[in-house]
């Protein structure tokens, strides 16, 4: 456990003032004053606090554990909260399980004795969405997948009930999204992945064909994101958002590295690597599935980005492109909106062959730099 | 070539996960003492000897611990704890709406209930329930064995990208016949994983990646994650009992999963459209095997083995109507809302409830009621 914050009491980098005092009889009568206590911050974390043990009355060490507790204030009777003691030479340090939470208030004890409160502060950093993708606004019925993203890391295990998606009326319309019980939140909890369902999306399926699904070409929806959505930290979105998107056709092709078109770059220059995919393609594949790599069969080091509403993959080199031939190896498993990888389309046919065609690999795309 | 770097890639992180650690003398089956760096738990399954396997999505990694709570009992005292999701907020300092409750098991020794947790700022915390106590289960200076699933392609390609976009999440795990059992999704394919590993670990296992799909209508491929499984013995062979969104259950035999291979599922029953399946056990009562499931949108169902025994073929036509149901028959308890269970030990079963009010109460069901 880092002391990080503990002397500083820093949090985000900026002094803040810790709302934490001792009583002010027990001041008075032991002469603490407020720098006994400190709140040990990590990563914008209340971990836990540290006590001096002038504080504590002379309270015999192998005792500290069972007469010190901590219980959240405000709430009724409460039980103490379990954490990890640490004795350190002048000062006892308390970790809760979890860390303190955001806007409560805690208490501490001495033998059953309120000895100090305090007051976590609320974090002053509003989340806001930063993107929805795919980020055009026609869409094919059949599409699969949407990726929120966040500036901050957001409250994670509710996230259908703050996400709503509306026909033209206005109308809701439940059952359009799967329901994971581990939703899919990258490791910052920054961004979504939410999955039309599936189960509607691909034909002849009961949810198919009991419900539809859940896109119509040519009908108009709005995609909404509540304003009530918290952060960790219990604050709100600055605002709702909305996306409109028109649906268009079902896609069912495959997309195909062949057909690419390929801006090359000079040589001695760190000119973008431009690719015209020729269609949106999936925004978080895009990054994960093509690979570059020059004539020994080297990654090139750079920066990948989708661009102009995912139908370009733009490459930025760390370093000035040298001459020589180059190849792009792209993972099969790269997808457009639908779902259709470049081995096999999402929703397959068996009965008209289209399962028969032999996958391949890895597919790639060569060219020279000169 | 490309296998050998993403096993070699893949066992990084093995690497790091134990360089920290030191093995304890005698040490054997890979296990090590030290303080595993649990990320999140996703999904709890006790294996023999008070084994409790952890899996960690964001890590995507398992780790087994020894628990060292091998006293046994054999008939466990009835649970009822009342608002357990405010108890166990209490005892961690914070409101019931900051913490989830990810999964619930019994340790069939003991009969000690674990209990993973995890708070909105994503920290994982393992509970213990003893006779209604609720106790920290510590995750430090443990024995402990792990193995990180190695399905993370492109980690090659991760020098021309910013972070990961990749996200696998556990859904969850079961042990049996000396194998740890794992199903997952990731945000990436939208397809059918399926992990048998045998337990102990080693550095040099085969760790069987399986493909699962069910064509349960004929003409189209129907490739979907598995929500929960559990394994049973019918007619003398092993199966893998296997549920999905909307809600086909689906049997696979345990032989026939080998590493590499497509196996294609029976289904024997379809539950409904609109509902997922949350979770599922085996009960007995006198000469009868039960399969009990919990469901989001659906009462808690019974199915009888011997009617899964009996039913020949697969589903393989449409019902006819909407969210009406086909294969083999059940019956619905008038328990809703019912989002964790496990057996508690022969003759009882618990189970978390949402209920109509919103409490979230934790009861024990005797098998009188099968």
């Amino acid at each position: 456990m880092s002391k990080e914050g503990l002397t500083g009491l820093s949090w985000f980098g900026k002094p803040v003032i810790i709302f934490l005092f001792l009583l002010t009889g027990c001041q008075q009568k032991k002469g603490h004053d407020s720098k006994d206590i400190s709140i040990l911050w990590k990563d914008g974390r209340a971990t836990g606090f540290s006590i001096s043990r002038s504080s504590l009355d002379n309270t015999p060490d192998d005792s500290l554990r069972s007469e010190v507790q901590v219980k959240l204030a405000g709430h009724g009777e409460q039980p103490a909260i379990a954490g990890k003691y640490t004795l350190r030479e002048n000062e006892l340090i308390f970790e809760p399980l979890i860390p303190f939470t955001r806007g409560l208030n805690y208490e501490i004890l001495l033998r059953h004795q309120l000895l100090a409160k305090m007051d976590i502060p609320r974090s002053e950093a509003v989340p806001t969405l930063l993107a929805i993708y795919p980020s055009r606004d026609d869409l094919p019925e059949n599409l699969l997948k949407i990726y929120l993203l966040f500036s901050r890391p957001m409250l994670e295990g509710r996230s259908l009930q703050y996400i709503k998606l509306t026909d033209q009326q206005g109308d809701s319309l439940p059952y359009s999204f799967l329901h994971l019980p581990s939703e899919l939140w990258n490791e910052e909890g920054t961004m979504l992945t939410l999955w039309l369902d599936p189960g509607r999306i691909k034909r002849a399926l009961q949810p198919n064909k009991s419900m539809g699904p859940p896109l119509t070409a040519g009908r108009k929806y709005h995609l909404l994101i509540s304003a009530d959505w918290p952060d960790r930290d219990g604050n709100l979105l600055p605002q709702g958002y909305a996306k409109q998107f028109v649906a268009v056709m079902r896609d069912t092709i495959s997309p195909s590295p062949d057909h690419w078109k390929i801006s090359i770059p000079a040589a001695a220059t760190t000119q973008p690597l431009q690719v015209d995919l020729g269609e949106s393609l999936d925004y978080a594949l895009l990054q994960d599935a093509i690979r570059l790599v020059d004539a020994a069969g080297n990654t090139v080091t750079g920066t990948v980005r989708p661009e102009s509403q995912e139908t370009k993959y733009v490459f930025r080199p760390e370093k000035p492109w040298l001459k020589g031939n180059y190849k792009l190896q792209i993972d099969p498993r790269l997808e457009d909106l639908a779902g259709n990888n470049l081995n096999r389309l999402f929703d397959v046919d068996l009965t008209n062959g289209a399962a028969a065609v032999p996958a391949k690999k890895i597919f790639e795309r060569q060219f020279e730099i000169r | 070539m490309k296998k050998i770097i993403f096993s070699i890639i893949a066992a990084i992180p093995f690497l790091l996960l134990i360089a920290y650690t030191k093995k304890s003398s005698g040490s054997l089956d890979g296990f090590v003492f030290g303080s595993p760096e649990i990320k999140s738990i996703s999904a709890l399954a006790f294996g023999s000897n008070g084994i409790l396997f952890i899996g960690d999505s964001k890590s995507a990694a398992v780790f087994a611990i020894e628990t060292n709570d091998v006293e046994p009992v054999e008939k466990a005292a009835p649970v009822d704890i009342k608002n357990i999701d405010q108890k166990i907020a209490a005892f961690l300092g914070t409101e019931a709406k900051n913490i989830s409750i990810q999964d619930l098991k019994v340790n069939p020794i003991s009969k000690k209930i674990y209990c993973a947790v995890q708070s909105v700022d994503g920290t994982p915390v393992l509970l213990k329930i003893d006779n209604g106590n609720i106790q920290a289960a510590s995750l430090k200076d443990i024995r402990f064995s792990s193995i990180v699933l190695n399905n993370v392609p492109a980690e090659d390609a991760k020098d021309q990208r910013g972070r990961p976009l990749r996200i696998a999440s556990i859904e969850d795990i079961n042990y049996a016949d000396g194998k740890v059992m794992i199903s997952g999704i990731s945000n990436q394919e939208f397809g059918s994983t399926f992990r048998s590993i045998p337990f102990p670990f080693t550095n040099t296992q085969d760790q069987s990646s399986l493909e699962i799909y069910h064509a349960a209508h004929g003409r189209y491929e129907t490739e979907a994650p598995i929500e929960t499984f559990t394994t049973a013995e019918l007619g003398g062979k092993k199966y893998l009992v296997a549920s999905y969104t909307c809600t086909p259950l689906v049997l696979f035999p345990l032989e026939d999963l080998k590493p590499g291979t497509h196996v294609k599922g029976r289904t024997v029953g379809e539950f409904g459209a609109g509902n997922r399946p949350l979770d599922m056990i085996t009960m007995k009562k006198g000469n009868d095997l039960f399969l009990i499931i919990a469901n989001s949108d659906r009462p808690v169902m019974k199915v009888k083995y011997k009617d899964i025994e009996a039913f020949q073929g697969s589903l393989t036509t449409q019902v006819k109507e909407v969210f009406s149901t086909a294969g083999v028959p059940y019956v619905s308890f008038p328990f809703v809302n019912v989002l964790q269970l496990d057996k508690l030990d022969d003759s009882q079963f618990i189970l978390m409830q949402r209920r109509s009010n919103g409490d979230l109460d934790l009861k024990t069901q005797s098998n009188q009621f099968l």
